[in-house]
């Protein structure tokens, strides 16, 4: 036995619309009225509907695990750069800047001891040279990274 | 696969998230930072060449 509930308000509103139909009359017709509306053409149209969702879903699925894949082969790829940047390419030009300056130094004070003035021998120091002397720094927090970055380039006037 | 295509879609943004900040990052460093280095590099080994010159004139 199939056990359907309809809410009260609309129980009450069947009846008035039906009047002098009784309740077992009015439930029959109810439950008649809705086995016709999921016949045979309602299942094979809700078949079809559901069909047509999964094929759908398919196919978003397909196309989000190519992007996927694209976006993890992007992402690796400049993971990859930033570390080779990072390792390989910046450290030894600051190492080559530090020795330069270094050298620089020594030079100029061999040129004091003569009596000499380096700055009227020598092409000047840029005045906005990148300071190379220290360590990255680290950061405690993102926005604090961020300030400090935004600071950073309004002194250096760049980029 | 309602599942699975949120899964990958949350990865997606989370993949083009990083990758966005990590090229602006690498951009900054080919197009601002390097060329900087490059540049004090040069001045550095001008002026060291010009003091050692100096230095060697008796």
């Amino acid at each position: 036995m199939t056990v359907v509930r309809v809410p009260r308000s609309l129980w009450e509103a069947l009846r008035r619309a039906h009047p002098g139909t009784g309740d077992d009359a009015l439930a029959r017709a109810c439950v008649e009225r809705g086995r016709r509306a999921l016949g045979e053409d309602g299942l094979r149209a809700e078949f079809a509907r559901r069909t047509a969702a999964a094929l759908l879903l398919r196919t978003e699925l397909l196309d989000a695990r190519g992007r996927a894949r694209e976006a993890a082969a992007r992402e690796r790829a400049s993971y990859e750069r930033h570390l080779a940047l990072e390792r390989e390419v910046v450290p030894p030009i600051r190492a080559r800047a530090r020795e330069l300056r270094a050298a620089i130094a020594g030079a100029e004070a061999d040129l004091r001891a003569r009596g000499l003035d380096p700055d009227a021998v020598a092409p000047p120091m840029p005045v906005d040279a990148l300071s190379v002397d220290q360590e990255p720094p680290r950061y405690r927090t993102p926005e604090e990274r961020r300030r400090r970055a935004v600071e950073f380039f309004r002194r250096v006037g760049g980029p | 696969m309602r599942f699975e295509l949120h899964g990958l879609r949350e990865r997606l943004r989370q993949d083009e998230l990083a990758a966005r900040m990590r090229e602006r990052e690498i951009a900054m460093t080919e197009g601002w930072l390097l060329p900087r280095l490059r540049r004090d590099v040069a001045a550095y080994e001008a002026r060291l060449e010009a003091l050692l010159a100096a230095l060697r004139e008796p």
